[in-house]
């Protein structure tokens, strides 16, 4: 074997430098890991979810750990497009990694008007229409979990920008390929899966529930075995490029994803467990090629769906 | 030293347990040799340390603790905890020369009490080692303590506490040591809050609502600590916040220290 192999992951018209990206909510704007290490090294960040209005968020209590797994009900704490692109994006557009901005709206119509004043920025990769934030109640889950409405919202999008348009897909529903099928014949370029599932904690003491918000949204280890198998049911029936997230901590883990077909992967939570868990899958994936003698780690997306039968014939 | 500032120095350690004690009953002090974050800690900042084996999953998350003492001459940083779950539980079940992963130090600490003012402090229970950190640091500070607990096992270094030249007023619950009752029914009984300029007050969120009640009666300003279940401990996931005046802020990045004023209790 010679030479080094490629980490470079095209996302329909987005080209990452490697496939390993950080999810939308863990990694705010991108200011506060920037000490621990050099954000540049990622294949991109996707900021927390804007909203068109400033947002407070949720009361506390926020979070609740669960058996290897984290509930959160932040209520898209946020400060507003406006500020977002007065005080975040000049920033971002430095950062020196791709930029994909998470955006959320409380109707259809507030999607579209999102991407039209995000269209004029520049700095930004892609949007990400967050259709399956489960926390706040009057907001994303119901258009996540209709196909119809997600088209809808993506349909709106497109018509508002130029600008790549990926749809994260909620996994609080009984077909995913149907809501995948939906928003990708509307015109959704990258699919990122899967967000959080709905999920509650009880404080027996207190006999009420532990979030103020009564339910929450869970990540982790704990929903990894759903996500993957999420992605391997996309894949299989949807042709563009997926994200895959959902209990990613290590190397193996994101190979798992990408071995699913997943283009690229996220780390969420995992950051909270290590926060140097997305430099080490970068550099355990690069490892991985090596030792395994492949030159370029596109060509294991979608590695696991291969018949069993050239399995057995090796 | 920029007390007020937030620490741009955070980092990941890997610290050695030099020590592990249990002053009171589900209480653990733990001595710890992490350089690094002992040169950069002040008064009144945390760490978050990872509970759990190497490569375990569960628990999940970090812990946030706060620094009990900081040593940066010999790069030893101290905590006391209690036993309160899961992670604690694995924690205090480690020995001398275990290696621990660390994240800090992290958040705001406490403003500077001013040299030569009569300040007091208000601990309850294992909110007590953040306030030690402040007075530690400040010998030229005039400390009155009131320091609230259960039971008298559980009031822990008071002979540490008066080595440093502070007053202190014990309180409990059960009445076993010191003032039988609340601390600020011993402070309300004490003639020290009349004279004093400022106040520090950690513990449990009862006790901060009803010290912060009695200090606004005295029109004494001061600050609280306070303590929320944290994911990232670096300000990146807005899990932690409390209410203020100013809105909901973080505890991990805004906080722990907030001004007394700010703070809305429900």
């Amino acid at each position: 074997m010679t030479g080094e192999p490629s980490l470079t992951t095209r996302l329909g018209r987005v080209t990452l430098a490697n496939p390993v990206l950080v999810a939308s909510g863990v990694f705010g704007f991108a200011r506060e890991y920037e000490r621990l290490f050099p954000v540049s090294a990622l294949g991109g960040v996707v900021v927390k979810g804007i909203t068109l209005e400033p947002r407070a968020g949720n009361p506390p209590p926020r979070l609740a750990e669960t058996p290897a797994g984290l509930l959160n009900a932040v209520g898209l704490q946020n400060p507003g497009v406006e500020a977002f692109i007065r005080d975040e994006l000049p920033r971002l557009r430095d950062l020196g990694t791709k930029v994909i901005v998470n955006i959320a709206g409380f109707t259809p119509e507030e999607f579209g008007r999102l991407a039209k004043i995000l269209d004029k920025q520049r700095g930004i990769s892609a949007l990400e229409l967050n259709i399956s934030c489960p926390n706040v109640k009057k907001g994303g889950m119901a258009f996540g979990v209709v196909p119809e409405t997600a088209a809808l919202i993506t349909k709106l999008v497109r018509e508002e920008t130029s600008l790549p348009v990926w749809v994260k897909l909620s996994p609080n529903v009984t077909d995913i390929t149907e809501i995948a099928a939906a928003v990708v014949d509307a015109g959704a370029e990258v699919l990122s899966l899967v967000n959080t599932l709905l999920g509650m904690a009880i404080d027996i003491e207190k006999r009420r529930p532990v979030l103020g918000n009564i339910f929450g949204g869970l990540s982790g280890p704990a929903i990894k075995p759903v996500a993957l198998r999420m992605i391997w049911q996309v894949y299989r029936e949807i042709k563009v490029p997926l994200v895959g997230m959902g209990g990613i901590t290590n190397t193996r883990d994101a190979l798992e994803f990408i071995m699913a077909g997943a283009s690229a992967v996220a780390v969420g939570t995992g950051l909270f467990t290590d926060p140097l868990a997305p430099v080490k899958i970068i550099e355990g994936l690069r490892r991985f090629l090596v030792k395994n003698q492949e030159k370029k780690v596109e060509d294991l997306v979608g590695a696991a769906h291969q018949e069993r039968s050239q399995d057995n014939g090796r | 030293m920029g007390v007020q500032g937030v620490n741009k120095e955070v980092r990941q350690e890997t610290a050695v347990i030099m020590e592990i004690s249990r002053p009171g009953e589900d209480l653990y002090h733990l001595v710890l040799h992490a350089p690094r974050i002992a040169e950069e800690s002040q008064a009144g900042q945390f760490v978050m340390i990872r509970c759990a084996p190497e490569r375990a999953l569960d628990p999940l998350l970090s812990r946030p603790f706060s620094i009990f003492r900081f040593h940066p001459a010999n790069g030893i940083i101290e905590i006391l905890f209690r036993l309160a779950g899961r992670g604690t539980a694995w924690l205090a079940g480690r020995k001398k020369g275990d290696a621990l992963s660390l994240l800090g130090p992290l958040g705001r600490g406490f403003s500077p009490p001013g040299e030569g003012r009569r300040v007091l402090l208000f601990a309850g229970g294992i909110g007590m080692p953040a306030l030690f950190s402040l007075a530690e640091n400040h010998p030229e500070t005039d400390f009155t303590l009131f320091y609230g607990a259960r039971k008298k096992d559980e009031l822990l270094y008071l002979d540490l506490w008066r080595r440093k030249g502070v007053t202190v007023y014990p309180a409990t619950d059960d009445g076993s040591a010191g003032f039988h009752g609340t601390v600020t029914a011993a402070a309300a009984a004490s003639p020290a809050v009349k004279e004093a300029a400022f106040y520090y007050a950690c513990g449990p969120r009862p006790m901060l609502k009803a010290v912060k009640e009695l200090m606004e009666k005295q029109n004494i300003p001061g600050e609280l600590c306070l303590e929320e279940t944290m994911a990232c401990g670096v300000g990146a996931c807005l899990g932690c916040v409390c209410a203020t005046v100013h809105g909901y802020r973080r505890v991990c990045t805004d906080g722990p220290v907030f001004a007394a004023a700010e703070v809305k209790f429900p």
